[in-house]
């Protein structure tokens, strides 16, 4: 099960990989949501974990291409943002998101809700 | 004809109440259940989401979610508790053991709108949310929200449609209908009918609706209880008074 991650912030971004990595899951990470786009278009996913505050294209943006492409549309992806208020988990939601966590998280719940993810894929 | 339904399972009335008020104004088919293994009632080609409260009068255990959820591939289970109540370890065991999601009980309501839309877009793609049918526990009533028809009797056996109710009327009955065993207060019924706050609409004119739609139900029109001082409630069948 290969994981795509975006985060342009190093702990995050390393602490994501490692708790995925840990629980047996394929990490491709980035440090943009441009360069997750492209590595996404090249390789391909089974799931994405997105932050939204990324240089050059943030994780809305991201989010909507993923929605708008046949290839991704159907893709789970948890945005996972440091942005809490409740306008920015409505436009999470409304652009596509499928679970929206907030930074900081407890390693335990964040593999949890990857895992429901999972079993989503697992079941069509 | 797709049957969708969102159903409440908590002991908590003002959650209750409120997700009841949030949900029907959006025009979903909502409906209370007493407790989780209620869930195991549902029929097989009945989709919908749950969202049911941890602990006594909702869901007690994380295997009770893998047993009454086991097979169910129609139903997404949503999962909440108080804030004060809730642990990063409670959280965890319950996504891991079949919920789709775990919440907390004062969310704010636009973003469990939105949540609750995310859950639908995945578990049914193709749902029009306008084409809900909501039907009485025991079949005997059937609206249809899209062609604004009302069956009453069995599907069945003998049954008719009824005709002539008036746009408020038809609003009235299916969000009773929606609520069956559930209180639905005439503020509710302001609010969400007539769109307005408590006050601007005369209490009289709730009653006076309420009294032409249940002259109009004929026979079926008993099953709408006054709730004297706080509202109405439907209920399919007969009770101790309330």
């Amino acid at each position: 099960m290969k994981v795509l991650v975006a985060d342009d912030d190093d702990n995050f971004r390393s602490l994501v990989i490692e708790v995925l990595t840990a629980a047996g899951y394929e990490v491709a990470a980035e440090i943009n949501g441009r360069l997750a786009w492209e590595r996404l278009q090249a390789e391909g996913a089974d799931m994405a974990v997105l932050d939204v505050n990324m240089p050059e294209m943030d994780g809305f943006q991201l989010l909507r291409n993923i929605r708008t492409d046949d290839r991704f549309k159907t893709m789970p992806v948890l945005m996972l943002t440091i942005r809490a208020f409740a306008d920015d988990q409505v436009e999470g939601y409304d652009t596509g998101a499928d679970d929206y966590l907030t930074k900081p998280f407890h390693n335990a719940v964040l593999l949890s809700r990857v895992k429901v993810l999972e079993r989503r894929i697992l079941k069509k | 004809m797709i049957k969708f339904a969102l159903w409440l399972i908590t002991p908590d009335r003002e959650i209750a109440d409120k997700w009841f008020r949030l949900f029907s104004r959006e025009r979903f088919n909502v409906k209370p259940l007493p407790d989780f293994s209620a869930v195991s009632r549902i029929p097989q080609d009945t989709w919908g989401l749950v969202f049911v409260n941890i602990g006594k009068g909702g869901i007690t255990s994380p295997q009770e979610l893998r047993t009454v959820l086991s097979g169910r591939k129609n139903i997404s289970t949503i999962v909440f508790s108080r804030p004060d109540e809730t642990s990063n370890s409670d959280i965890s065991a319950y996504l891991e053991s079949g919920a789709d999601d775990f919440i907390l009980s004062n969310l704010d309501e636009r973003v469990l709108l939105s949540k609750t839309k995310a859950h639908i877009r995945r578990l049914l793609p193709s749902l029009n949310l306008a084409k809900t049918v909501v039907e009485s526990s025991d079949g005997e009533i059937e609206i249809e929200k899209v062609k604004r028809s009302v069956r009453l009797g069995p599907a069945s056996g003998k049954n008719k449609n009824l005709d002539g109710l008036t746009p408020k009327e038809f609003e009235i009955l299916f969000m009773l209908v929606s609520g069956e065993d559930h209180v639905v207060s005439r503020k509710a019924l302001m609010e969400e009918i007539w769109r307005e706050k408590s006050g601007h609409v005369n209490v009289e004119t709730i009653d006076k609706h309420v009294e032409t739609l249940r002259r109009k139900l004929g026979s079926y029109g008993k099953k709408i209880k006054t709730v004297y001082g706080t509202g109405y409630i439907y209920k399919s069948r007969p009770e101790e008074s309330l």
